[in-house]
């Protein structure tokens, strides 16, 4: 069994969508969150926010969430740093390619704010 | 445009039966030939793939009905259509060819016109079938494309109506949440709107309803009810009109393109910058150009600028949306109206867009 998950580094541009994630996770779900606006913030971030679990939209100016993830792993001591992608991009071939990238899983759009940190921990628990 | 030439792979292992449908297709037709069964199958699976396929049956080695069903039976060969001619005519004969997969069935010795046109039947059933599949993918593809361009806007819907119904949030938060719900719908009905043009446009149910109008009073119009969001954005919006004659056009179409137009100049612009509309009378033609001081387009993005869907590198300034389907439309639009559409583009400088319409 895995420690509780607590500290997730969150990456999504759309601010709409970010601040109904945020409570989903903060209020809702009692995470700790490092919020971030794009792909490169989010690698920005990553070092000294020591994440047990990044949760990157996919598509995000700059750089996106499959990029970060693959930078974010090449940090020392994040090789293998759990990942999920919060997409609109669910068709089932799209959701495949995301996995075979080395997400943990993938949350589609839109998402249930009530369930979201559920979901999270669902699949945290999983590991 | 010239007409691409169908290819038509004759099989028999008699020369004078080849001789005649050769000298018959040879007019209109590309041909190929096979001597027997193993190399008309040698044939397509190597280089070009026939459009169609006339077989004999009795050949020694394989039979015509051994083809024909390995044919079907290979995903790469199974839509080529297959006519069986052949001397056997009786029904159980003509019934196995059927069954295999073959769409006609002719029997020697043949009647050159009634060859003719039997072929020609099955071609255009063949182009028009994958005329279809083609039109079904861009479908399915542009489905898609706007399923997931719905479900964005969708997650801040549901997402912030459903934590007003389901936790406490302070007032503020709740007036916040609402007002973003209303610019979002809009965002959204904006998205189908622009949806329903695509679809009706491209089935070409797309009548223009024109008549006698003034080009430069359509866009002063237009101007005056888009110089508020001009306005906020710190844009001026300067107008250069010309004093036309009237035209034949459709005023509410014309009025999208000049709307679409307008509001991308404004999307795409800084602050302290000025967009400028021009209209003018030149050879013959009505012109309005529109021209910001905004990003400009990277030149490699420039030719996909009016394909449906097509966002460039390029994003808008204040956080507004773009659906990536307005410019194909404006396209459209112009072109019903034998019009032309050009840009000019220059990063870091502005772009112009100019339409240009027939007396």
């Amino acid at each position: 069994m895995n420690k509780p998950l607590d500290r997730i580094l969150y990456a999504e541009d759309e601010p709409d969508i970010q601040e109904v994630a945020v409570l989903a996770l903060e209020t809702v779900g009692g995470f700790n969150l490092k919020i971030c606006n794009t792909g490169k913030e989010a690698v920005a971030a990553a070092l000294e926010y020591k994440p047990d679990l990044l949760l990157f939209d996919v598509m995000m100016p700059e750089m996106d969430g499959p990029t970060a993830m693959q930078e974010i792993r090449t940090l020392p001591g994040m090789e293998n740093i759990p990942v999920i992608f919060m997409t609109a991009k669910v068709q089932p071939e799209e959701i495949a390619h995301y996995k075979n990238l080395g997400a943990l899983d993938v949350i589609p759009k839109p998402f249930d704010p009530m369930n979201l940190a559920d979901a999270v921990r669902d699949c945290w628990n999983k590991l | 445009m010239p007409q691409i030439r169908d290819t038509i792979l004759i099989v028999d292992d008699e020369r004078f039966n080849i001789n005649v449908l050769k000298d018959l297709l040879d007019a209109d037709y590309d041909t190929m030939v096979a001597r027997n069964g193993i190399q008309a199958l040698k044939r397509v699976n190597s280089g070009t793939l026939p459009d169609l396929i006339l077989l004999d049956i009795m050949m020694p080695e394989m039979d015509g009905y051994e083809v024909c069903k390995q044919l079907k039976e290979s995903e790469n060969t199974k839509d080529i259509p297959v006519i069986f001619v052949t001397a056997m005519s009786n029904v159980d004969d003509e019934m196995k060819g059927f069954a295999l997969g073959a769409v006609d069935y002719i029997t020697k010795p043949i009647s050159p016109p009634i060859v003719l046109a039997r072929i020609k039947t099955h071609l255009a059933l063949k182009h028009s079938l994958e005329k279809q599949k083609e039109l079904n993918q861009i479908k399915n593809k542009f489905l898609g494309v706007a399923a997931h361009d719905l479900r964005n806007p969708l997650t801040s819907l549901q997402g912030m109506s459903q934590l007003m119904l389901k936790i406490h949030l302070p007032e503020e938060k709740k007036i916040k949440f609402l007002q973003s719900i209303n610019k979002t719908s809009h965002q959204m009905l904006k998205l189908v709107n622009d949806l329903l043009d695509v679809s009706v446009i491209e089935s070409g149910r797309f009548d223009l309803r024109s008549e006698m109008n003034n080009l430069s009073q359509l866009v002063a119009e237009r101007v005056e009810l888009i110089s508020d969001i001009a306005k906020n954005k710190g844009i001026t919006l300067i107008s250069n009109l010309a004093d036309l004659p009237d035209t034949q056009f459709d005023e509410d179409r014309i009025g999208q393109v000049v709307d679409n137009l307008l509001t991308n100049a404004i999307k795409f612009s800084n602050s302290e910058s000025t967009v400028t509309l021009i209209t003018r009378e030149v050879d013959g033609k009505i012109e309005l150009s529109v021209t910001d001081q905004g990003q400009g387009i990277p030149a490699d993005e420039i030719n996909s600028l009016f394909g449906s869907f097509k966002k460039t590198s390029v994003k808008p300034t204040g956080g507004e949306k773009s659906t990536g389907l307005g410019l194909s439309i404006v396209k459209k639009i112009v072109e019903a109206h034998n019009g032309n559409i050009k840009v000019e583009s220059e990063v870091g400088k502005g772009t112009t867009f100019l339409v240009s319409l027939n007396k």
